[in-house]
């Protein structure tokens, strides 16, 4: 339950990033992506099976704003793939507890990819569980694990969720 | 009786040309599942540790059937199609369970782990009225067993009792290779990846053949100088079959290249800024750091520096496929070992940095063969012949000539 004013204040920062987060990746301006992370962070795209058994690999592993730069230097320039647009649906954005100066936050999100020549296809169903830092006054992601439900994916993984 | 199938010329006398019709025509695809994935060859149905305590079991697939890897009370491990023999339901839904017991939701028939049929209810009817025949024997309606060959770990599966034991059908030297992995050590999975493709089956193992396009398609690969064609490396085939292959490769220092002007995709200016997914340890008693074992009709494991997969071929229909991803180590791995398998995932798989390069132009490749059926592909690189190139050889196409020498002996009555 929201009982003060500061939680009505860390929930709009929290769904402003969000927003954010959804615009840069489904604007394709994935140069600002790294950004949204503190240097030090843990970033992992987790199929659900994975996370439920306990089980280490993800889809997608970065323990660093540098890891996250990789994969976009991958993305940009070395992949290749069809092109694609991405639409990143957010839901039920919650702030969940607070540790130290973190806050942590979950939400659901669906993604919808639109290859050209085709009808836009659901590409996922997730929930993400993040830890959140302000960090130059900016909120950013110290950790963002995203849990797959869709365990059989109906295509690669390009961009970021 | 010969059909259709059997009356359609092959476009080339040789396997210099596969005909695009064989990625997308549904007989050809029916005939398949019949005479390959139902036939006298071997399917990879998950690993021993998967299904670790007596009682434990798994779905799995052979071809497009649901089977349950069970390990019985007695710790052996068997496989028995997943379909109820009374009204033909699929008996179990869970990925994993436990019990000793499997039950058929609908009318509660009950089967023991090796299927043996042990509960019949109103057997006998209700109040002396009803029930099954006097002559009915549950002996009789048992889950249809398969026949399973444990390899150090690794379960494969046959309907087929012909088929030979599993080191006969691979042969010696791909045996030695499949067994430098799974060899003996006891197995832990570490998470799993599974994606659709929608492109026929055969394009993938034959992609995990193709040492051609390693180092043109994969430009992360080759920029950070994972692999190269320039690398000492091999293809290996049984001489029998030519269907089974290894390709494997070592790695030299990034200066020492040759041929590098023809990959135009090579970056060199490229450097990464995390380099732990790249950062491996020496494993085993050579210096291979890439080895692809590619098991016919459809299984590969691959050990990539010190990442360790299998990935599994689960046909969907003519044009479409699942590849699922069992990322693995030894259960024995310390934690620093276990932590750089678990970085290097990052690679592969679904999200990978280099094999979503082959899972995207498989769908590049149905896009045009589809429409295309009349049109054949040209697989002459290194000749029209199967013999595996000369030692040391990369630049060869011979691997996938292989297997359509098996494939068309298998699949086509008229012709050899
Ligand atoms: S269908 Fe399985 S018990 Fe009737
Ligand atoms: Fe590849």
């Amino acid at each position: 339950m929201i009982d003060d004013r500061h939680a009505v204040q860390d929930l709009y920062a929290v769904q402003d990033l969000y927003a954010r987060y959804s615009e840069c990746v489904c604007d394709d301006a994935l140069e600002d992506w790294p950004g949204f992370f503190v240097e030090e962070c843990l970033y992992r795209i987790v199929p659900r099976v994975n996370h439920d058994r306990g089980l280490p690999v993800s889809l997608v592993l970065a323990e660093s704003r540098g890891g996250i730069i990789d994969r976009l230097t991958a993305i940009r320039n070395t992949m290749v793939f069809a092109p694609r647009y991405m639409s990143h649906a957010v839901t039920s954005v919650r702030v969940t507890g607070r540790e130290g100066g973190d806050l942590l936050s979950r939400s659901m999100l669906t993604v919808h990819q639109t290859m050209s020549d085709q009808p836009t296809g659901l590409l996922l169903a997730a929930r993400t569980f993040d830890r959140l830092r302000f960090d130059d006054g900016v909120l950013r992601f110290a950790e963002r694990v995203v849990v797959c439900d869709t365990e059989s994916l109906p295509s690669t993984i390009i961009y970021p969720l | 009786m010969p059909t259709d199938l059997d009356e359609r010329p092959w476009p080339s006398e040789d396997n210099s040309r596969i005909p695009n019709w064989v990625y997308s025509d549904p007989d050809n695809y029916r005939r398949e599942l019949d005479r390959i994935f139902y036939g006298p060859f071997w399917s990879f149905v998950g690993l021993a540790c998967e299904i670790p305590e007596p009682g434990d079991y798994m779905r799995s697939v052979v071809g497009e059937k649901s089977v349950l890897v069970t390990r019985s009370a007695d710790g052996e491990i068997g496989a028995v199609l997943n379909i109820c023999s009374h009204r033909g339901l699929e008996v179990c839904r869970d990925k994993f369970g436990h019990g000793r017991e499997l039950m058929c939701p609908y009318h509660q028939w009950t089967y023991d782990l090796r299927g043996d049929l042990i509960g019949v209810p109103f057997r006998r009817g209700v109040k002396g009225k009803g029930g099954y025949p006097r002559d009915f024997d549950p002996a009789d309606h048992g889950l249809r067993r398969l026949r399973v060959e444990t390899v150090n770990g690794a379960v494969f599966a046959t309907f087929d009792e012909n088929a030979p034991a599993m080191r006969d059908y691979l042969g010696e030297e791909i045996w030695a290779r499949l067994t430098r992995v799974f060899d003996g050590r006891a197995l832990e999975v570490l998470g799993y990846h599974r994606q659709r493709v929608r492109a026929n089956w055969k394009l993938y193992p034959e992609n995990m053949k193709d040492s051609y396009h390693a180092s043109l398609l994969h430009v992360f690969l080759i920029s950070f100088g994972l692999y190269r064609i320039d690398q000492k490396g091999e293809l290996l085939q049984d001489p029998r079959t030519r269907a089974h292959n290894v390709v494997s490769s070592i790695r030299n220092d990034l200066d020492d290249v040759a041929g590098t002007e023809e990959m135009r995709s090579l970056k060199r200016d490229f450097q990464l800024n995390d380099m732990r997914p790249l950062a491996s340890v020496k494993e085993y008693d050579d210096d291979v750091t890439i080895q692809i074992v590619t098991m016919f009709p459809a299984f590969t494991v691959q050990q990539q520096n010190n990442l360790l997969q299998c990935r599994n071929v689960v046909v969907k229909g003519p044009e479409e496929f699942e590849l699922v991803w069992t990322f693995f180590g030894y259960a024995g791995d310390d934690a620093d070992l276990r932590r750089r398998r678990v970085r290097m995932a990052n690679l592969v798989g679904a999200a990978g940095l280099i094999s979503i390069d082959d899972t995207e132009v498989f769908e590049f490749s149905r896009a045009g063969m589809s429409a295309n059926p009349d049109r054949n592909c040209v697989v002459e690189l290194g000749g029209r012949g199967i013999e595996p190139p000369v030692a040391g050889d990369m630049v060869s196409e011979g691997p996938i000539r292989g297997f359509y020498d098996l494939y068309r002996r298998i699949m086509y009555d008229r012709r050899s």
